[in-house]
């Protein structure tokens, strides 16, 4: 089956992130097996969605593909360089520059404002407070939000708080943005447009995966992975929609 | 198309930027931070007040000692091999005032034989009542700082009359109450011309009645008139003990034969006192700042559990765990500062109200100031270890998870 991924990847460019043959098991007794083998490769402006039901394994792929977690075995590799040699604090540097998220909670911090929390993306770039702002001022531009910059999460609607986190990820101008349930905590009108909006960014440039369980959202993607009980049980290329 | 080859740069975590992080996480809840920081301002409080009324305390023991003599040496001449007195030079008084740490000389001149002091010429002889006849200089008065209850000191008109000024005890035995009045010493009368307060350890002003030195000069004949016969030394405060050693050798360079005394080993009992109100005061202040520093880890261990999302966001966002750690050390020395700074104000304030209960200057030791905020610092970086290691072993994987 994952022989299958790899022959269905017909992507030219070098990928992004990719990972060989990883799979997860977290220990116990017996031990649980969240990821069967699995091999996958996310180039530059891909569009891909992980869809299936909960506890399918999809949010131990998304963490694993993200860095968020080391895979039990198999291989995770960011531009071709193998993580598993590497420190936490390279893995940090390498998750700091080339990889964003976008979370169904959103993860605001509401003491700040919205440009403030969108600087908060660069937090860890070294960049000065005055560059941050200026980026993060850009970003929610990008997102619709130029004149939301100085409101503070508790004055914004779900969507607009959604659209703030998607700022903070991209201000970052990551290589890949992780996308958990984006429109799990929204109503669908506004998961609408949150869906149209990362399928924009695919389409400038930034490979977008999503993690959800709403088939429909799925289909919005240009390739679909469906997983159940950690395995991939479908790949589906075809067109979006 | 070209790909990193390289790791990119280690992900970066500005210190300013984690005071601020501290600060805007202190700031947003108020009642958390109070609550939290409440035991090191506790602590840092009665560090503050206890140390401060320490201080304060020794202020006025300081005036009050140094008001009642314990600032005074006696210098006076001793007997010689032979049993008279060796007199000291003339210039002693001067070459005492010399010396480092003295800050007044007063000196009484030898009072001439056999003169008592009655209330008047009809008290018969053998009720003398204790009263010494003392012969001053002028320089006594600011020497032993003496404080008149009524009337004056000699002057350069009065130093060379037939008037006196009575010792407070003198006053009362001769029943004296004002001046004006008159007192038969000597077979002569005198007028009165002041009474002073009690002049504390200096007892023996206390029972005297003194005669103008002038005056005694050019009315009495004797061997030993217009000698000194004690000097009494004026110390700077704190400098009784520095320069006791020296007076001896000051007052008559390269003679054993003179006497010094300092007038109490009171000196010592106000360090002792004080001591044990500082020490005090730094007991109180560990234990409370002890509990200020679990107070601070309980609620930096919530903190971190509360914030397990924003843990996992910020490492998604490329923090090392160093960098979470970090921020959460940061954020529990930033609630122990709030809690430092309120503590010195809580404990001046507390001090202020000691020292004006009691009527004491109040003393707030620079350094307690000064060293209170850092101490708060350590305390609750110390205690914010433990949830900031704890934090940052958290794995970034939370962020995914419904908190």
């Amino acid at each position: 089956m994952t022989s299958a991924v790899e022959t269905l990847s017909v992507i030219d460019a070098p990928p992004v992130i990719e990972v060989r043959e990883v799979t997860k098991t977290f220990p116990g007794t017996p031990p649980a097996t969240a990821l069967h083998p699995t091999s996958l490769r996310i180039g530059a402006g891909d569009q891909l969605a992980v869809v299936g039901a909960s506890g399918s394994g999809k949010s131990t792929l998304l963490s694993i593909l993200g860095t968020l977690d080391a895979p039990t075995t198999g291989a995770v590799l960011v531009d071709g360089m193998d993580l598993a040699g590497m420190r936490e604090a390279e893995r940090s540097a390498i998750r700091a520059s080339r990889i964003s998220f976008v979370f169904q909670q959103f993860h605001l911090m509401a003491p700040l404002t919205a440009i403030d929390n969108v600087a908060t993306g660069l937090l860890y770039t070294g960049l000065s407070s005055t560059q941050r702002r200026e980026r993060a001022a850009l970003a929610l531009e990008t997102v619709g939000l130029g004149h939301r910059l100085q409101h503070r999460p508790g004055e914004l609607s779900g969507g607009e708080q959604q659209r703030v986190a998607i700022a903070r990820a991209l201000v970052r101008e990551p290589a890949v943005l992780f996308a958990d349930e984006p429109t799990g905590a929204l109503d669908s009108t506004t998961g609408e447009a949150i869906i149209a909006l990362l399928t924009e960014i695919s389409d400038a440039g930034t490979a977008v995966v999503i993690v959800t369980h709403d088939g429909g959202i799925a289909n919005r993607f240009g390739r679909r992975i469906r997983l159940k009980d950690g395995r991939v049980t479908d790949d589906d290329r075809g067109a979006a929609r | 198309m070209t790909r990193h080859s390289a790791v990119p740069a280690p992900s970066r975590f500005r210190f300013t930027d984690a005071l601020r992080t501290a600060w805007l996480n202190v700031s947003a809840r108020p009642q958390r931070t109070a609550l939290a920081s409440l035991g090191v301002a506790l602590g840092i409080a009665s560090l503050t007040a206890l140390t401060g009324a320490a201080a304060s305390n020794q202020a006025q023991l300081l005036a009050e000692l140094d008001r009642m003599g314990a600032n005074l040496a006696v210098v006076a001449p001793a007997l010689g091999p032979d049993k008279l007195v060796v007199p000291l030079p003339d210039t002693a008084p001067q070459t005492v005032q010399r010396v480092d740490g003295v800050a007044d000389v007063g000196v009484f001149e030898t009072a001439p034989d056999d003169i008592p002091v009655y209330r008047n010429d009809l008290v018969p002889a053998t009720e003398a009542g204790g009263i010494e006849v003392a012969v001053a200089r002028p320089d006594v008065f600011d020497a032993i700082e003496a404080r008149l209850a009524a009337g004056r000191w000699f002057d350069e008109a009065t130093r060379g009359l037939p008037v006196t000024v009575l010792g407070r005890t003198a006053a009362d035995r001769l029943g004296i109450v004002s001046p004006g009045d008159r007192v038969w010493i000597g077979g002569q009368w005198y007028g009165v011309l002041g009474i002073l307060e009690s002049a504390g350890l200096a007892t023996q002003i206390d029972t005297a009645a003194i005669l103008g030195d002038r005056w005694v000069r050019n009315t009495f004949e004797g061997p030993n008139t217009g000698e000194i016969s004690t000097m009494y030394v004026r110390a700077e405060s704190g400098q009784i003990g520095a320069i006791a050693d020296t007076l001896a050798s000051a007052a008559s360079p390269g003679s054993p034969f003179v006497n010094v005394s300092v007038l109490s080993e009171l000196a010592d009992a106000r360090t002792t006192t004080d001591d044990a109100l500082r020490t005090l005061g730094v007991a109180l202040a560990a234990i409370a700042l002890l509990i200020g520093a679990v107070g601070i880890a309980n609620t930096m261990v919530v903190t971190v559990l509360e914030r397990r999302g924003e843990i996992g966001l910020r490492r998604s966002l490329g923090a090392r765990p160093v960098h979470i750690a970090l921020q959460f050390v940061t954020e529990a020395a930033a609630l122990a500062l709030v809690g430092g700074l309120a503590g010195v104000a809580l404990g001046a304030g507390a001090a202020a109200v000691l020292a004006a209960i009691a009527g004491q200057p109040l003393v707030i030791p620079l350094a307690i100031v000064v060293a209170s905020p850092a101490i708060a610092v350590v305390v609750g970086a110390t205690a914010g270890l433990y949830p900031a290691l704890r934090a940052a072993r958290l794995s970034p994987t939370l962020a995914l998870r419904a908190v």
